[in-house]
This record gives structure tokens, sequence and C-alpha cells, in this order.
């Protein structure tokens, strides 16, 4: 089944893609960078047990909201395989870049967002989490860290997941159910190597982590959080969650604010937030005191929000200069451990994803 | 490895030819249509277990004789994919041509012909003969055959065989042992639904059993899961599976069992997985009392599923290349 919005009237396009692209999906919110160029497709087939929706789409925001992924229906976990395009996919406190192609996991339980900065085609894969956590154990930890094409496995899983949605359909019955399965196995591989790569973590201490970190990205939002809220909130202590921290190098205290200023940041970069000033965004996020913000992100990123807010408009108004602006200092990328410009001068231990 | 006759002088270039050639494939004479203008190019790669070859060459024609076969021990089977050519080849009095993408078996144990109408690339696939029976039965009722049939399964191998030669050398042992397997999985299906046999049942039943497996390979996740829910899942009666399933000397719980354990079994044997407990593989993957599991485990696999896995990781980390494991896992009738 195919939906694309290239027969409709532009003006209609959007609302015809929000029907479309929404329905029989998880639920979610779908803001258009800019409403009146949208275009979309979607293609979706079915292998038994997994349903597949191939996308192509226009710079946009899609969100799934903690009041959306509370009131959820079954904690189906999503697998997206990227394309061609650009896109942030955050979860957790985890914020994945992936420029062309790369792979990346959901779960539909907690919230996420996906901001697609560019024209993307995708396809993404809806199981059931139990088939998954079979294979990997718990998933915590896993969402939004991509597989990128560094890796062997990762290139086979997205490969063989690539072939599905234009085979899928010619499958007989037992055929289906050993692809989806064969599928599922890759992942799992290409999921559980990725994972090896990093420290070797218990499993009660990563699931303490993630739920700590899914918390404070809850509560960034309100101005004057205390690591003792948090902690409370994440039904854990203090101290327990600093030690949590302690092994990524940052503490309750650090960790929200370098995700507050990665969110403000995130939105600096958007045309979906150009009418908005920088001091809202700031206090939106929880900052109390501007000085302060522009202080701690001029330290972090090595210029002022303005500088940077003008100079990614400019690069973005000027389409000759659109590489050099995807080269600015970037802290989202978790594949590319060493951002540019601002090294020298960011805090030790930033890196909180 | 990669060898090309690009920097060969161009008298030597057809001995050096065949020379690689049979280091990647078998012996055989090698009868180029333009002798002197004969190019070709071959890189070797391995999955464990599995040999694989990139071949581009200019048409020829080899030919493997009945004298050459008769020193041949070799327990390979070929599994050649054209990724785009013209070929012909000849075996056990069977001609299949292929023109532009196809896949077919070649057995080195006899004699076969093969001819390269034009410049062709292949992807070929060695695959010891006792992994590809234990799979599809027995081999000559393939060789010689046209194995791509439009439509599913076929197009997926091929889409699958040409990810591998670049992806394989950067995918550790462990995780290649495991795309090996799925890659015979994969093959065999496609195999026997583009000749339309199945393995040592007759037709019907042979579709209804492989039906019923997969269809239990989805639900082993689910606890307390029952014989009729898998038997009724796959559209049989739950007699009709426990006697298709006899055959192999099995049940419907048997069966069920046999394969939870098995997947816990893997996960036990995966580096990716050592921080998870061995009671949550348990439950993970369907079993609901660990005292059970571990019962049968330990029947099935003569250690305890904590001295299976510390075996495992000091075989791993002690650099034991290939550990002591099967990479077909059939299930032993006990």
């Amino acid at each position: 089944m195919i939906f694309s919005t290239h027969d409709v009237h532009p003006r209609e396009r959007l609302s015809y893609w929000l029907e479309v692209a929404t329905r029989g999906y998880v639920e979610h919110d779908f803001r258009a960078a800019d409403a009146s160029a949208f275009s979309g497709s979607v293609e979706v087939t079915t292998l038994p047990g997994v349903g597949l929706a191939k996308f192509s789409a226009s710079p946009a925001r899609v969100g799934r909201s903690a009041r959306s992924a509370g009131r959820t229906d079954n904690g189906d976990v999503l697998l997206g395989l990227q394309l061609s395009g650009e896109a942030t996919i955050s979860q957790d406190g985890n914020d994945a870049l992936i420029r062309g192609r790369g792979m990346y996991l959901l779960d539909s339980l907690r919230p996420f967002e996906i901001n697609l900065h560019a024209f993307s085609r995708s396809i993404v894969a809806r199981f059931p989490r139990a088939v998954l956590e079979a294979r990997v154990g718990n998933l915590a930890g896993l969402a939004a860290r991509p597989i990128t094409t560094a890796s062997g496995v990762g290139n086979l899983a997205m490969g063989f997941m690539e072939l599905l949605p234009d085979l899928a359909e010619e499958f007989d019955d037992v055929a289906g159910l050993k692809v989806a399965e064969q599928m599922l196995d890759l992942a799992a591989i290409a999921l559980t190597t990725e994972r090896g790569r990093g420290a070797a973590m218990s499993s009660p201490r990563a699931v303490a982590l993630m739920r700590l970190k899914a918390t404070i990205e809850r509560l960034l939002i309100e101005p004057g959080l205390k690591p003792v809220r948090v902690a409370t909130e994440a039904g854990i202590s203090v101290r327990y969650a600093n030690d949590l921290l302690g092994d990524e190098g940052t503490s309750i205290e650090r960790c929200i604010a370098d995700r507050r200023l990665e969110r403000c940041r995130m939105a600096l970069d958007e045309t979906v937030h150009a009418h908005r000033s920088i001091g809202e965004i700031a206090f939106n996020w929880g900052f109390s005191d501007l000085s302060h913000f522009g202080r701690r992100f001029k330290q972090r990123y090595g210029m002022t929000p303005t500088d940077y807010r003008s100079q990614k408009t400019r690069h973005r108004d000027d389409p000759e200069t659109t590489q050099s602006c995807l080269q600015l200092p970037d802290m989202r990328a978790r594949s590319k451990p060493e951002p540019p410009q601002a090294q020298a001068r960011k805090p030790a231990g930033h890196e909180i994803a | 490895m990669i060898y090309s006759t690009q920097d060969v002088h161009p008298r030597e270039k057809l001995s050096y030819w065949v020379e690689v050639a049979t280091r990647g494939y078998v012996e055989h004479d090698s009868r180029p249509q333009d002798r002197q203008a004969f190019t070709g190019n071959v890189a070797i790669t391995s999955l464990p277990g599995l040999g694989l070859s990139v071949f581009e060459a200019d048409a020829h024609q080899v030919h493997r004789s009945s004298r050459q076969t008769a020193h041949e021990e070799s327990g390979d089977l070929l599994l050649s994919a054209v990724c785009d050519g013209a070929v012909s080849l000849f075996q056990d009095g069977r001609e299949c041509l292929i023109e532009g993408k196809g896949l077919y078996l070649v057995d080195p144990t006899r004699p076969f012909e093969l001819t390269l109408r034009r410049r062709s690339s292949h992807i070929i696939v060695k695959i010891p003969r006792a992994l590809l029976e234990a799979r599809i039965g027995g081999a000559s009722e393939f060789t010689g055959r046209p194995l791509l049939t439009a439509g599913g399964l076929g197009p997926l191998v091929m889409g699958f065989l040409e990810l591998l030669p670049a992806q394989a050398e950067a995918i550790d042992h462990a995780s290649g042992m495991k795309v090996a397997e799925q890659l015979l999985d994969l093959v065999a299906l496609a195999l026997c639904s583009a000749v339309e046999k199945s393995p040592a049942l007759s037709s019907p039943r042979a579709n209804a059993l492989l039906r019923f497996k997969a269809t239990a390979e989805r639900l082993l996740i689910e606890p307390g899961l029952k014989p009729e829910r898998v038997a009724q899942e796959s559209g049989i009666s739950v007699r009709y599976a426990n006697s298709l399933l006899a055959e192999e000397g099995m049940s419907i719980e048997r069966y069920v069992a046999e394969r939870r354990l098995e997947r816990c079994r893997s996960a036990l044997e995966d580096a990716g997985q050592v921080h998870r407990s061995i009671g949550e593989i348990a439950f993970k993957w369907g079993f609901s009392d660990l005292s059970h599991f571990g019962r049968r485990f330990k029947t099935r696999y003569g250690m305890t599923p904590t001295e299976y896995r510390h075996q495992w990781q000091c075989m791993s980390t002690g650099g034991a290349l290939s550990p002591p494991r099967r990479l077909v896992s059939e299930p032993e009738t006990t």
C-alpha cells in the first residue's frame, strides 16, 4: 500500500500526510519544517509479526510525547533504517545524528523525537518488544544509539532490511516467517555487537541509568530542577545516581545542564523555532538566568547563542555553504566523538548521552 | 585477498588465472574464447565455515573431467551467484542457462562444464556438503538447474550474497558464525522453493512441517505456550502436527522445548550477552521455571547452564579459533 503526497494539491499535502502517516503507526506529533513545501510518501508492507514502512519525507520533526507513550498500546519497538538524508534521533537522553545511512532503535514506551534535517528516506520496522528482548536482553541503553556503516554486521543487517519492503509481498507464509526471524536475528547481532564495544554494564545498572536519563530528559523543563528531585523521580538515591553517571564522567547537575544546552542548541538549529527569541527558548528548557545560559553556551560551543543561530541561518539560506554548515561544532553525534571546533573548550565529560 | 591478471605478462595471464581460479574454486581446465585478451580477477574472503570468492572474468569455458573429479575428495559444494553475465552450466545430465542474474549449484565431485558466454561476474560460496545437505537433502537434485526463480526468496538470497563479500572481513568470528548459519538457512529455503522439493518428506506434509516449525519459532518467547496454540497458529491440528514431528522423533512439546534450549544455549555462547543473567535469558525464551530449565539443559548438553557459559567464555578468551560447536545444530533425538 503506497501513500504519496505526489498527486495531492500542495496546499493539502501536509494534512493528507498527517492523515495517512500518523494512522496505523505509533501515535506521534508531526511538524513539518516548511508546511507549504512539504512532500512525503509512505509504503506499508508486513512480514509475520513485523510491520514495515518505507518513508520519504521533507524536513520535519516527529515526536512522541510522554503522554502518548504513557497511554500506549502494546510497547512495540521501532527499528529504523535511514537510507539517505540527515536526522537526529533522540531518546533517553541519547541524541544520534545520522548522516546518510544508519540504523537505530526506538522504544515506543518512552518519549522520543526524530528531527529530519533534510529530505530523508527510511525504512521503519515495528515489532513487539518481547521478540527483541529475547535476543538481546534488556533494551535499556540501546535506544537512539546509531549503528553506522562502520559496522560490518550493521551493514549486513541494513542491507538485508533494505531488500525487504520490495520483496515482502512475494514471500509465501513459511518464507515470510523465516525471513522475519532472520531480520530480527541480524538486527540483534548488530545491536549487541555495537553494545559489546562499549563498557559492559550489568543489566540492573544499565536499567537504572536509562531510567535516570529518561527522567532527567522529562524534567529538564522545570526551572530550578534539583538533583534530589531527579533521583527521587527515578526511584534511586542521589548518591547512586551520581555513581551511575560517574561512569560516564558526569553528574546529575552536569547532566541536566548539558542536556538543557543541547536542547537549546538543537532549537536554535531549527527553522520551526526561528520566530522564538533565544531567551524564550532558554527559559523553556529550564534555564532561569539568561546571562548564565549565554556564558555556558559559549563555553560549550565556542560562540554565543546569537552568533550560533545567525551562522546557522546564513548557511541555511545559502545552499552553496550547506556542506560547511554541517561541519559546525556538533555534539549530537555519538558516532563522531571528536567534534571539530569546540573541542578545546568543552568541559570534561560533556558527553552525556 | 585479491588476484588479478592485470599486472601479469599477457603470455602468462592464462596460466596465472588457472592457478588462482583453482585456488578459489576447484581444479579444472580453462579455455578462454580469446586467449590473447583474456583478463580476470578473483577476490577471496570467508565467513566461518564458508569460503567466499568473487570472480570476474572474460568469456571462457571451464571443464572438469571425470579424471579430475576422481582424485577429488573435496566435501564442498559450490553455490554460484551470477551477478551479471551470461552463463551456461551442464552437470548431471541437465543444462541451465543464465542471462543477467542467476543462481546455480555445482557439485565438484562430478564432472561439469561451465561456459561464460561473455564477461561475467560471480560470487561463489564454498559450502561444506554436510552443512547444506542437512538442510536440503541430496545435492544431486539441485545441480544443473536455475535456482533463482521469480519472487520472494531467490532475490533475497542474491541480495544478501551481494552484500557479503564487502563485509565479511569486518565481521568478528562469533557474529560471522551466526551470519553463516543464517545464510545457509536462507539458501536452503530458496533452493527448496526453487525446485519445489523438500527434504525427506513428500510435498504437502513437508510444507505443513516447515510452516509449523517457522510458526513455533515465532511463538517460542510466549511463556506457557500450549501445543494447541502452535498448531492452531500454523493452521493444522495438534494430532497432525505431532504426526509430522514424529517422523523426526519429536512432538510439539519436545520441539518447542528443544528450540528454546537451543536459543538459550546460543545466547550463553554470545559475548555480546554476557551481562544477561541466565534466568533472564531462560525467561525471555519462554521458560517459566528456572530449575526445570536447568535440569533440561543439563540433560541435553551434559552440563549446567552456568558451567556451559563459563566453559564457553574460557574457550573464547583462550583464543580458540573454532570452538567445538557444530554450525548446524540438529536436535538430537534422545
